[in-house]
């Protein structure tokens, strides 16, 4: 068997959090962004029974050519993460050189809300292995406090991992635009909260 | 770039999700009615038909008067469009197999959306076989363009060759979003009724008659099966070839790249001639399919029909290993490892492999907290779950929806949940069973409002004529809530938003004969307690309904509650309610997360000691 390397690199993001997250949403808006930027794109995402308070996720591929929908594990060039453990649980798909790209609000399980379980120290222990490949970003709190309306946390992440879409900043806008469309209120907010994601991105990177 | 930016903004250019695209493909064909029953992941077909003016579009109450819906509207001259999820399809199982003899006059495709891997489903069943039992023509499309492409092009077929067309989809199309190119609708003559006892009434005499002329039809359709485009050629090198359909199909070209392959977009009536040319010169063959070996066991007749020594690889039958896994969902790291364990000769097909990465981690991710799915906070259906489960000595029996997590701890107040309906059915036989061994159990049966006029109506009036003494829950939370608030004959809206009449549950039920009907407000916690008390103490049958809207659907908010800690016992009474909102501090004592709360007051009602009220109230 042939190795599995396209012949001209696809890339794949895999975007994950809990259900009311904004996960679909933010996938909507890359997938349409690559498209915007004349690649192929395939989009995968779970429906059903997984949305109630479950654990989302969305695989996003895109390039010259693109076969399935689903990214291989160990494949994946960004993981973005609505969640901290959620973006632990995901870990296998990350690409060696991946890099992965956490919020650092937590949202509690079951287990541990009841009282049975403890929430594990996924971000030390994420900071142990992958070092400088994985960044915590605050932005549910920028989402909060500084645009003003909490469920913008999705696009401050979009921000602080546009650098490694390999998308342009002007068509990941019209993607906003068009997924928002008819909302200019809505609009204005998320290119608030992209800038502001980028920005704090370059403050991390300083 | 900005030419693509136009295609889109014009509307000619979209990224759509398989489903999506199976509609828009319907549409474009001219499609004019449209007949469903929800059902995860099918609901989002017939939701998006429902939304173009040119089609009439409805919920049925189950997929047997769906597709006998669909299949009335194809004869009198209207091209139509059946969509089930697959076990929906064995509720239509029964006028499926008939209209294939019947014919369509109009053209009638029946979408099937099966579920690998079981993503929500209770069983992984391969809904290609009802093409080759019903006698169908059975379409695959591998992505959301061929999704959208090959609807249209069912249409024509089930024209041309006077038969409905099977569309099977699986959960990865119809739920992965590509770019498709979109085109107008055109707009099909409508070609009438025409009265033609002899080819719509089944009768034995006709039904013979209909069964030769079905085998004319399907020798027609094995022709168009070997010459259509939608069987082709990738062209590869070596002895080695790879046959494959649908979602699977993208996977073989990822892991066996620059193979031979033979995609099938139309595996049925399996196109023999060309399988057997693109067999020339080959030693060996991966069959790569989802879910069972279908196309396996055909081509595997197909070898044995003309002497043929091909060796074929794929999932093999009972008692056989084949590289391709048995059951769950491909993916191409699955079948990847799968294939090359196979070929090292390794006995167990889940690799062990695991990265170095995995390794290196301090926590093993299979020991994580999972997210398990829950009642929502403010769900109408947690009160009643709470209660129920209190009776230590009575059977509870389930049904499907989003009350069947009423099973799930800490609730924990049901025991069984096979298919839709079967709460009232299987409680009944439990009673009739037990009091055969002189036990007098009391049996409760679950049911939601959308699926009790599904099924359970008729098994509620088989429960009342056999004189069963069982109790019945109906939680009418006025929606089918499970698979994204679809409206039904209880909510007074039909699938296009347009008011009609709503049943009224406790006349209904009465009228069946039930003599003991109670209703409650689930939100009232005294009040369903004692509801419940009742009903299970009623020597004979009785119903009880909880009434009372799916706070998701109407958006309910009274505002979030919280706990006054100083008061607080920490006696874990409202933690036991498995409410999302409501959490354990370190010392045992309760709090809410205000975010999640919506106000449901539950857990105000329950506290003994009186420490949560509502924000800014004490
Ligand atoms: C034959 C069949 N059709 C459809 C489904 C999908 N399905 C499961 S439950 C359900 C409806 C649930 O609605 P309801 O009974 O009102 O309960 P709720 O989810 O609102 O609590 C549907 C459509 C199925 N499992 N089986």
């Amino acid at each position: 068997m042939k190795d599995n390397l396209l012949e001209e690199k696809v890339k794949n993001v895999l975007v994950v959090g809990v259900g009311g997250q904004g996960v679909l949403r933010l996938s909507d808006i890359i997938s349409t962004a690559a498209l915007l930027q004349g690649y192929q794109v395939k989009k995968s995402e779970v429906h059903g029974m997984a949305q109630r308070g479950g654990s989302v996720n969305s695989h996003i591929r895109y390039g010259k050519v693109v076969a399935g929908p689903l990214i291989p594990k160990g494949e994946a060039d960004l993981i973005i993460a609505l969640e901290p453990l959620e973006g632990y649980r995901y870990l296998e798909y990350l690409s060696p050189d991946g890099v992965i790209v956490l919020d650092q609000d937590r949202i509690l399980p079951p287990a541990v809300y009841l009282g049975e379980m403890r929430y594990p120290n996924v971000e030390e222990a994420l900071k142990e292995v992958l070092g400088d490949r994985a960044l915590i970003i605050p932005a549910t709190k920028i989402a909060v406090s500084d645009v003003g309306n909490y469920r913008t946390q999705n696009v401050v992440m979009l921000g602080a991992s546009l650098k490694y879409l390999d998308l342009e900043l002007d068509n990941v806008k019209k993607a906003i635009s068009l997924v928002f469309s008819g909302k200019e209120k809505v609009i204005k907010q998320n290119f608030l909260a992209l800038e502001l994601g980028m920005r704090y991105l370059e403050k991390l990177r300083v | 770039m900005s030419e693509v930016l136009e295609k889109v903004e014009t509307g000619k250019l979209a990224i759509l999700s398989g489903n999506e695209a199976i509609a828009r493909g319907a549409w474009e064909a001219g499609v004019k009615v449209a007949a469903a029953y929800p059902g995860t992941p099918s609901t989002e077909i017939v939701e998006t038909l429902s939304k173009y003016p040119e089609v009439y579009s409805e919920w049925s109450v189950n997929e047997k008067v769906a597709l006998e819906v669909a299949l009335g509207a194809a004869i009198s001259g209207s091209r139509a469009l059946y969509a089930s999820k697959h076990v929906g399809l064995n509720v239509a199982a029964d006028p499926l197999f008939s209209a294939a003899y019947t014919g369509v006059r109009a053209g009638l495709v029946v979408v099937t959306a099966d579920d690998p891997g079981m993503h929500s489903s209770q069983n992984e069943q391969d809904n290609r076989f009802y093409a080759l039992s019903a006698k169908l023509p059975l379409l695959v499309p591998s992505d959301s363009q061929e999704a959208k492409d090959m609807t249209k092009l069912a249409f024509k077929i089930s024209e041309d060759y006077d038969i409905p067309v099977l569309l099977r989809s699986t959960t990865r199309l119809s739920h992965s979003k590509a770019p498709v190119t979109l085109e107008d609708r055109e707009e099909v003559p409508h070609k009438g009724y025409e009265k033609n006892p002899s080819k719509y009434l089944v009768l034995p005499m006709y039904a013979r008659k209909r069964r030769v002329d079905l085998e004319e039809r399907l020798e027609a359709l094995r022709k168009f099966s070997n010459s259509t485009h939608l069987n082709y050629v990738l062209e590869g090198e070596g002895e080695i070839g790879v046959i494959a359909d649908g979602v699977a199909f993208q996977y073989a070209k990822e892991v066996f790249q620059g193979y031979p392959i033979l995609k099938l977009g139309m595996p049925y009536p399996f196109p023999d001639e060309k399988v057997l040319e693109f067999l020339r010169g080959l030693k060996r063959v991966y069959v790569v399919e989802e879910t069972d070996p279908f196309i396996e066991i055909l081509l595997r007749a197909l070898l044995q029909r003309e002497g043929l020594k091909v060796e074929v690889l794929g999932k093999g039958l009972i008692g056989e290993r084949g590289p391709v896994p048995k059951y769950g969902e491909l993916s191409v790291e699955r079948l990847r490892t799968h294939v090359i364990a196979y070929e090292k000769g390794e006995t167990s097909s889940e690799s062990s492999e695991t990265s170095s990465l995995k390794h290196a981690l301090k926590y093993d991710i299979s020991e994580l907290p999972a997210r398990p799915p829950m009642l929502c906070p403010g769900c109408t259906h947690r009160s009643v779950f709470w209660y129920l489960g209190k009776y230590k000595n009575v059977i509870i029996t389930g049904d499907i929806g989003c009350y069947t997590l009423g099973a799930l701890p800490p609730l924990k107040a049901m025991e069984t949940c096979v298919d839709m309906g079967a709460s009232i059915t299987m409680a009944h036989g439990i009673e009739k069973s037990l009091k055969e061994k002189g036990e007098n159990k009391v049996v409760v049966a679950v049911i939601g409002d959308s699926t009790f006029y599904h099924s359970g109506v008729t098994g509620l009036i088989n429960a009342v004529y056999n004189k069963s003494k069982i109790k019945v829950v109906i939680l009418d939370n006025s929606i089918t809530a499970m698979t994204g608030h679809q409206e039904h004959p209880g909510t007074g809206l039909t699938a296009k938003k347009e008011e009609t009449v709503k049943i009224d549950l406790e006349k209904l039920v009465k009228a069946i004969g039930v003599e003991k009907v109670i209703v409650v407000d689930p939100y009232n916690m005294e009040e369903t307690k004692r509801g419940i008390a009742e009903m299970i103490r009623y020597d004979g049958l009785a119903v009880l309904i909880a009434k009372r809207p799916c706070p998701l659907y109407i958006k309910f908010n009274e505002g979030a509650y919280q706990v006054d800690n100083d008061k607080c016992i920490a006696c874990g009474l409202c933690i036991s309610l498995g409410c999302p909102a409501i959490y354990k501090l370190e010392d045992g004592k309760a709090a809410i997360n205000e975010l999640l709360c919506v106000g449901c007051d539950m857990c105000a009602q329950i506290c003994p000691v009186d420490a949560i009220h509502p924000i800014g109230r004490e």
